[in-house]
């Protein structure tokens, strides 16, 4: 049985589209072509840390 | 990422001295400078200044360096590049202008023309977001600030999410602390450093310059 990958995605603000990354791997999977996100793939939030301004 | 003097060629082996929250103008300078490159420099150096950004430029301060060594040196120092061009603009000014705007976007630099009148902006450029210095400059230059937040903020998250690639999430928590300033993502960087085991490596390998800026 295949282990499920720790894969996740984040709108880069710059291209706005959503960029999928696997996390176990530490890698950068693809960008999505399209507006909006990929379905059935959680979305990163940031874990730590204070925002400036 | 491995970098290399312009003159020279030979590889840095000392870390960059960083300055956040900073945005290195290119524009035409001195006193041949038309009025209203004077005024985009005054305006954008206002608007800035009010949301805590410093501006410097080419002729911020004597170096008494090669007037190159002294460019590279700001651009490697500072997350954002802002070039003014204009109608009229000398071609080999707008030539310097493009060659500085290129090497800040393949440093992964956060860029903006401004463009002053009707002046041409180069195909290369045509994906580089731009302004037009008009009535509502000061609305679209702090959209732009407020972009480059949402862009740390996506920083701070991509390194939250590469841990597994020490390196490259540094790298974010880098670009993230030279748009904000904020401690957050220097600590972030040094418990990753630590917790890989980088910081035994060589003090002027690749990985420990990378990591300078946190420690």
């Amino acid at each position: 049985m295949a282990t499920k990958r720790d894969v996740v995605q984040v709108r880069n603000p710059k291209t706005d589209r959503y960029v999928k990354i696997d996390r176990d791997a530490g890698k950068i999977l693809d960008q999505k072509k399209s507006p909006g996100p990929y379905a059935n793939i959680p979305v990163a939030r940031r874990r730590s840390g204070d925002k400036p301004e | 990422m491995m970098l290399y003097h312009p003159t020279s060629g030979n590889a840095h082996t000392f870390p960059v001295r960083f300055r956040p929250r900073t945005c290195f103008v290119m524009t035409k300078l001195g006193k041949t400078a038309p009025p209203e490159v004077t005024a985009v420099r005054d305006d954008t150096r206002r608007i800035l200044g009010s949301r805590a950004y410093e501006v410097t430029d080419a002729s911020s301060r004597k170096t008494g360096k090669d007037i190159l060594v002294k460019i590279w040196d700001q651009i490697l120092a500072v997350p954002v590049g802002l070039a003014v061009v204009y109608a009229g603009i000398p071609s080999s000014t707008l030539a310097n202008v493009f060659f500085e705007l290129g090497l800040m976007a393949a440093l992964g630099k956060e860029t903006l023309v401004i463009r002053v009148g009707e002046a041409d902006i180069p195909s290369d450029f045509v994906r580089t977001e731009w302004l037009q210095y008009n009535e509502d400059f000061e609305s679209g230059l702090n959209r732009f600030v407020d972009e480059l937040y949402e862009r740390a903020e996506f920083f701070g998250i991509m390194a939250d999410s590469l841990d597994k690639d020490a390196l490259l999430a540094i790298d974010y928590c880098r670009r993230a602390y030279l748009l904000t300033g904020a401690e957050c993502y220097r600590e972030q960087a040094r418990a990753l450093f630590c917790g890989s085991g980088l910081d035994k490596r060589p003090k002027d390998s690749v990985e420990v310059l990378l990591a300078a800026f946190c420690r």
